[in-house]
């Protein structure tokens, strides 16, 4: 790439034929056998920007350009108005633009992306771990996998362990990341399956109790709240603690993970969250919202992955782990809200909800100290189906869910609280 | 399709390669480039291709029929007449797919306060993402061609324009000729601006990923959730951070589709000229967003008359046009506050400085001071106005307002040392002059291609490490 012309290591050759070749010979690209615009704007009261290098000279780029600064600018009074130029900043040869052929750019950027990979193998492999099972998945790890052991073995996955490390990464409950032993997840047995009970026979309470009764709160001892689930508990849960916080009665608590679930304990670790969260904060009512993102393939103890909803063994499997959290938040003058899913706006999403749900109510009813909240009618229609919009309390029609057709807004997640919060109130004898 | 990930990089890539390698065959490449921007745009929901091609081929029959309506190249009765049907035309499409649910809830309003209860309607659609956009790039084009400024475009770059991949989600706005001349100008394959294209992208992913996704979900989202459990002092910090989170999401977005599009060999406009640095509103609006200030100049100011038609006519068009820049933001009466708040402010402005110029007052403090005093009521007035952009609603914002002002004191568990660093380095780093950051690129510049490509791989890994856990939600998206 050396020729006479030359200056730097920097300097990029002309290539013959290429505009700024002869200094002699007009800067324009139909020489170069370009089309010309095929439909050439008229010359405008607006000046065209300069673009490619050979416009440079002619207009220089720190004029204020009025006709392109904001609201105020047509002022003429105006004080200068910032520069909007869309030509260069400074010029084209200005080295800190790093003009270099595309080729070049390509190399670069290829190997940037390469090497990024083969630092964060692990991370992008946990990542693939953590997606619904199906060929999606199956793709992804085909993709991860032979990148994670090239890194292992050049040890580059050990400079991200190192950043994280210097970061503070440290994701109580969150499996996966940064974790090399993670990698055939197939293999080994969820490590939260804890009351392993085995399907079917789930939790047969000696005798069905009493509904649980709630102490009855003072401002000096209020009612401890744990409120929690996976995105929908966000928006639900901190109204739930806005609601609750009002009464004055009741000190809430609010802890959500993002995308979690019970189906993969290998991405979040619900039964080991919740005990850690229960010890520390002993709380007297638990309401629960999760779900969302549990229709889809899981791993049975034994080892066998079941891949979907449909699969016959899918629903003794999810009631099993349901009733084990159950079991789990069990305790003396202990309230459990398990609150099930809303209608959603998707046909095929919303019906295998209802699946979650069956799952959900069914081990409720076998429980005193669980009670089921089906939001259907307090978040759907009037026939407890999907909707955008339902008349709020004075008649007015509120818009409940965001655009997803899935999450919440404010309004609707102050409607499912309010409903969660009175059924609180009225075991634990609190008059509003 | 989210800048921030794999499946982008990927997708870039592939588009960077057949870019280039296309170019010398002009329909060739506009075709692949098309191509491109709709699988861009296809790939969160098929049917959103479907919108914008329809959208494009509207405004293109529009914009002919427009032409042939003027005389000798003027506007006539008739091409105003089709300029208005244009414009209205994709007025209906935005309000179809943004604003039904807001109309219908303010009509179901209007009708109740008269003792009238209709049965909602149940209409469910799916706003297509970036349909303020490319609507606005289409409103620019046939309001252009109708007023005599440009002649119309073929179909395919129309097509080109209004979806090309780096500004369709989320701006900036651009204008048809800042563009198109683009397409038609074959830039040099050897002059590709390397290290401003993927300076912009770093800084770009820093901002979103890094800066943007700690504040919100270390202060922002819990303090604005739940803002009865917060003291005065922590909504107060919160309001900050977010006035830093939305700056650094959306100036961070734009920045990575200016640097995508330079390294694609077109340049679009600035976006974002450090705005908290401003020393009134009025300066603010011309370093935020500013392609939509500029656009809300030339297509709903001037028209309104500007302030050619005397001061109180400059006040009501300074208010309507902050009003409309508020409604476009969303299908809520928060927005139109927000837009009606900067509207006052202008407004006020304008008459304070008025007043102060018929006098000859002499500030009763030194210059120095006079700018500190300055900022700080400018960016205040400004996270004033935040404070009913992020809130759930009004009445939410008005408590959040009313907890700032009364309830100061309390606990601050939210306000960490980090929080607070980070927010005070975000807005120092608006008054670091453009020079300082050029040395360093001059320095990246002159490295080996190998070392470079490094130091943006562990750039790559710093921005995964210190970013949250999967992608957040991107602010602009809904707008």
């Amino acid at each position: 790439m050396s020729t006479p012309t030359d200056t730097g290591p920097h300097h990029i050759p002309t290539p013959p034929g290429w505009p700024g070749d002869d200094p002699t010979v007009p800067d324009e690209l139909g020489a170069l056998g370009v089309r010309p615009l095929r439909h050439p704007a008229r010359p405008s009261r607006r000046h065209l920007p300069a673009y490619g290098r050979e416009d440079v000279e002619a207009e220089p780029s720190l004029e204020p350009r009025p006709e392109l600064g904001p609201v105020a600018a047509v002022e003429v009074d105006e004080e200068p108005v910032r520069r909007v130029a869309v030509d260069a900043p400074d010029g084209d040869d200005d080295p800190g633009r790093g003009l270099m052929p595309a080729g070049r750019v390509l190399v670069i950027l290829v190997a940037a992306l390469l090497l990024a990979a083969l630092i964060n193998a692990d991370a992008l492999v946990a990542k693939a771990e953590q997606q619904p099972l199906g060929p999606e998945r199956d793709r992804a790890l085909a993709v991860w996998r032979p990148v994670q052991d090239v890194s292992h073995v050049l040890q580059l996955y050990r400079v991200r362990q190192v950043a994280d490390w210097a970061a503070g990464n440290d994701h109580a409950h969150r499996g996966g990341s940064a974790a090399p032993k993670a990698a055939a997840p197939a293999s080994h047995t969820s490590p939260t399956t804890t009351a392993a009970t085995g399907p079917g026979t789930t939790a047969a309470p000696s005798a069905p109790a009493a509904p649980a009764a709630l102490r009855t709160p003072t401002r000096g001892k209020p009612l401890r709240l744990w409120v929690g689930g996976d995105s929908l508990a966000q928006v639900f849960g901190q109204s739930m603690v806005n609601a609750s916080q009002a009464t004055g009665l009741i000190a809430p608590k609010l802890h959500y993970e993002i995308s979690s679930g019970l189906a993969r304990p290998d991405f979040y670790d619900w039964p080991g969250a919740l005990a850690d969260d229960v010890k520390a904060g002993k709380p007297e009512v638990v309401v629960l919202m999760l779900g969302a993102n549990d229709a889809q393939g899981l791993v049975l103890p034994s080892g066998t992955a079941v891949p979907d909803v449909s699969d016959p063994r899918w629903s003794p499997e999810y009631r099993r782990r349901v009733g084990a959290i159950m079991d789990q938040l069990k305790a003396d003058g202990r309230l459990v809200v398990w609150v099930g899913q809303p209608p959603m706006r998707g046909a095929t999403f919303d019906a295998r909800m209802k699946i979650v749900d069956a799952a959900y109510a069914a081990e409720a009813a076998k429980r005193p100290w669980v009670v089921y909240v089906d939001p259907a009618k307090v978040v759907g229609d009037a026939q407890g189906r999907f909707a955008d919009l339902i008349p709020g309390p004075d008649g007015k029609p509120q818009d409940v869910r965001q655009d997803d057709g899935i999450h919440f807004t404010r309004a609707g997640g102050d409607r499912l609280a309010a409903h969660v919060l009175a059924l609180v109130e009225d075991r634990a004898g609190i008059k509003t | 399709m989210l800048f921030p990930t794999v499946a982008f990089a990927v997708f870039f890539l592939a588009a960077f390669t057949a870019n280039w390698l296309l170019r010398p065959h002009f329909l060739v490449w506009r075709a692949t480039l098309i191509a491109f921007s709709l699988y861009f745009y296809g790939w969160v929901d098929v049917r959103f291709v479907l919108v914008i091609v329809g959208s494009a081929s509207v405004n293109w029959a529009l914009a002919l029929a427009i032409r042939r309506a003027m005389l000798d190249g003027r506007r006539s009765d008739g091409s105003r007449r089709l300029v208005r049907l244009a414009v209205a035309a994709n007025l209906v499409l935005l309000g179809v797919f943004k604003y039904h649910g807001f109309f219908v809830a303010s009509t179901a309003d209007a009708l109740a306060s008269i003792g009238l209860h209709p049965t909602t309607p149940v209409l469910s659609i799916l706003l297509p993402v970036g349909i303020s956009f490319f609507t606005f790039h289409a409103i620019s084009y046939v309001v252009d061609v109708g007023r005599g400024d440009i002649e119309p475009i073929g179909y395919a770059d129309l097509l080109l324009y209004m979806s090309f991949f780096p500004h369709l989600v989320a701006g900036p706005i651009v204008r048809v000729d800042e563009l198109v001349p683009q397409f038609h100008q074959r830039p040099d394959p050897r002059r590709v601006a390397f290290t401003e294209g993927v300076t912009l992208i770093a800084v770009g992913l820093v901002k979103k990923v890094v800066v943007a996704g700690y504040l919100g979900s270390q202060i922002v989202d819990p303090a604005y959730g739940t803002p009865g459990l917060r003291s005065g002092g922590e909504l107060l910090a919160a309001t900050y951070a977010y006035a830093v989170q939305i700056y650094a999401d959306f100036s961070g977005y734009t920045d990575i589709a200016i640097g995508c599009a330079l390294l694609l060999g077109f340049r679009l406009p600035e976006n974002f000229a450090s705005p908290y640095r401003s020393l009134s509103v009025r300066e603010f609006w011309h370093r935020w967003h500013m392609t939509l200030s500029r656009w809300l100049r030339d297509y709903v100011y001037i028209p309104l008359g500007g302030n050619r038609d005397g001061t109180r006519a400059t006040y009501r068009n300074l208010m309507a046009t902050m009003l409309l820049g508020g409604l476009w933001h969303g299908a809520d009466w928060r927005f139109v506050l927000w837009g009606g708040l900067h509207g006052t402010y202008l407004v006020g402005e304008r008459a304070a400085s008025a007043w102060w110029g018929g006098r000859d007052v002499r500030p009763a403090v030194p210059p120095a001071v006079s700018v500190v005093l300055r900022w700080l009521l400018t960016f205040n007035l400004v996270c004033a106005a935040w404070i009913f952009f992020r809130a759930d609603s009004i009445s939410t914002a008005f408590t959040i307002l009313g907890r700032i002002v009364t309830a100061a004191a309390g606990s601050t568990t939210l306000v960490t040392g980090l929080v607070v660093a980070t927010v005070v380095a975000a807005l120092v780093s608006q008054l670091i002059p453009d020079h300082r950051t050029g040395a360093l690129r001059v320095r990246f510049s002159r490295l080996e291609w190998g070392a470079q490509a490094a130091l943006l791989a562990v750039g790559l890994t710093a921005i995964a490490v210190l970013g949250p856990d999967g992608v957040a939600p991107f602010i602009y998206f809904r707008f």
